[in-house]
């Protein structure tokens, strides 16, 4: 059996296992950026009490392996109080905590570290508070957030495959079951490296490309 | 605006009566008096964190002090708002320490953005500036399609320069404008810095560490020491000032009575 013949013949479950994995991407991506970045920016206009304790939960978190993170929310803390979640919101949910706090952290210190002679030259040149939020700060701020973002996104799909751990059934384990039917691991693994190799390479390239690009001197401060 | 001509000229541009800033309790500028005449070009001299920066931040109106009064052109700066305050700023430029172009931004747009966005001055004719500025300080037109950070520090300190002259400005504040820069490097900007401030005929406002540069671009020095000017006089007398505290810092001797106060307050 070829890898074309193996998906022609599963490729109902193949495209469900896919589904699920995008699905909890869309998740912890969106949940992610759009919540990290406001807790960075949080962070960094109240730095005492939104940046102190944020910085310490990262730490903490930075602490906890990943897989015991998530069958700890999986098995104890529902066990301790009584409830019963679907695996598939346990994962998103575990997941998007990370990479919240992951974007944060990254979106804090580009703010952190934004030189503020650029501001007082801003002021100097004329520019309204708004000209200087999107003319300077945002386009500089989003060169410096942007590739290490991207990589910590390409990170949390690889971590996407713990759920098959805590039996959410997407790509891994979809793959996983096949192959217990069928065992031809060589090309089931194969095909598998070969799909993420061809969604993460492309976005990683780009990462790379903008650092390469983009990185500022900081020594100009 | 209705004073007779003669009491206008009489107005120092630059004014700060005893001028008092203190951050949580310590105090950076205690009591600061000084005045720059129009088209008088001053040059504060100090040691590290004796509050030059401060000083420059509140004449900008970018600090607001405790107390004691700031003056640009007989007007308060504390007390500016809107456009007011607008019109001010129209009248500053700026040289900064680290250049601080903006990287986002090619070097013409550096220099032309501030007459594009500030001044609604259309494009073409703000990069026909921007290319002008760039030749008074000795750079080729094409430099101004490339981006700072493909610039050598000299080269950069130049865009800055340019971008601080580009709006015509009457007064230009010059921050450590040497700083990072090798004395041949250092010396050329200087000579850039006289000629810029001469042929605008603009006041000039500078901090420096290094005194080649300020005996370069100077008319009169001021020295602070502790939140306070201790000394101030013409350049051609800072080498017979008769003050210990400017001797020892012109010479940059270790030992004297800058070092023998401060010593251990820093440990
Ligand atoms: N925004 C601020 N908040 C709190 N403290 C400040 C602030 N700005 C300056 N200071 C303090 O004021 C003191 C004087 O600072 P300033 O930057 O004016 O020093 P300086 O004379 O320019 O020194 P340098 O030559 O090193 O640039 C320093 O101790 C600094 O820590
Ligand atoms: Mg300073």
């Amino acid at each position: 059996m070829s890898v074309l013949d193996i998906l022609i013949n599963y490729y109902p479950a193949f495209f469900k296992g896919l589904g699920v994995t995008l699905q909890l991407c869309l998740i912890i991506w969106g949940s992610g950026i759009v919540v990290g970045s406001a807790l960075g920016l949080a962070g960094t206009r109240s730095p005492i009490w939104v940046g102190l304790p944020s910085r310490y939960f990262s730490f903490f978190l930075s602490g906890i392996p990943l897989l015991v993170f998530l069958f700890w929310l999986h098995y104890p803390a529902q066990a301790m109080f009584n409830l019963v979640i679907d695996p598939f919101y346990t994962a998103a949910f575990t997941l998007a905590i990370v990479n919240i706090f992951g974007v944060a952290d990254v979106v804090r210190a580009a703010l952190n570290d934004f030189p503020k002679q650029y501001l007082i030259a801003a002021k100097v040149t004329g520019l309204t508070r708004e000209q200087t939020v999107f003319k300077i700060q945002l386009p500089l701020i989003l060169r410096q957030v942007l590739p290490p973002i991207m990589l910590l996104q390409v990170a949390m799909l690889h971590t996407t495959l713990f759920a098959s751990l805590i039996s959410v059934e997407e790509i891994f384990r979809v793959a996983q079951r096949i192959n217990a039917q069928i065992y031809r691991p060589v090309e089931i693994y194969t095909a598998l490296g070969v799909f993420f190799l061809a969604v993460c390479l492309p976005i990683n390239g780009l990462a790379y490309w903008l650092k390469e690009r983009f990185t500022r001197n900081l020594s100009e401060q | 605006m209705n004073a007779p001509d003669h009491q206008m000229a009489a107005t120092p541009k630059i004014a700060m009566r005893d001028v008092k800033k203190a951050f949580a309790g310590k105090v950076v500028l205690d009591g600061i008096n000084l005045t720059v005449a129009p088209g008088e070009s001053l040059v504060i001299i100090g040691g590290s964190g004796t509050g030059k920066s401060v000083t420059l931040k509140c004449v900008l109106g970018l600090i607001k002090p405790d107390s004691g009064s700031v003056q640009v052109d007989g007007k308060e700066v504390t007390k500016l708002s809107g456009s007011d305050r607008d019109e001010m700023m129209a009248k500053f430029g700026m040289l900064f320490q680290g250049a601080a172009l903006f990287d986002s931004l090619r070097v013409w747009q550096n220099v032309a953005f501030g007459l594009i966005q500030g001044r609604k001055m259309d494009a073409d004719q703000a990069h026909e500036i921007a290319i002008k500025k760039l030749a008074q300080v000795g750079l080729d037109a094409k430099v101004g399609d490339l981006f700072p950070a493909e610039l050598s520090g000299g080269m950069q300190k130049r865009v800055a320069l340019a971008r601080a002259i580009a709006a015509n400005p009457e007064i230009i504040f010059f921050d450590e404008p040497t700083t990072g820069l090798d004395p041949i490097m250092a010396d050329v900007i200087n000579d850039l810095i006289v000629d810029c401030v001469k042929d605008l005929g603009a006041t000039a406002l500078s901090i420096t560490h290094d005194m080649a540069s300020a005996r370069k671009i100077a008319d009169h020095v001021a020295m602070i020491h502790e939140g306070r000017i201790i000394w101030y006089g013409k350049v051609s007398e800072l080498d017979h000032s008769g003050n210990e505290y400017v001797d020892q810092f012109i010479h940059g001797r270790a030992d004297g009575p800058i070092t023998k106060a401060a010593s251990f307050k820093h440990l």
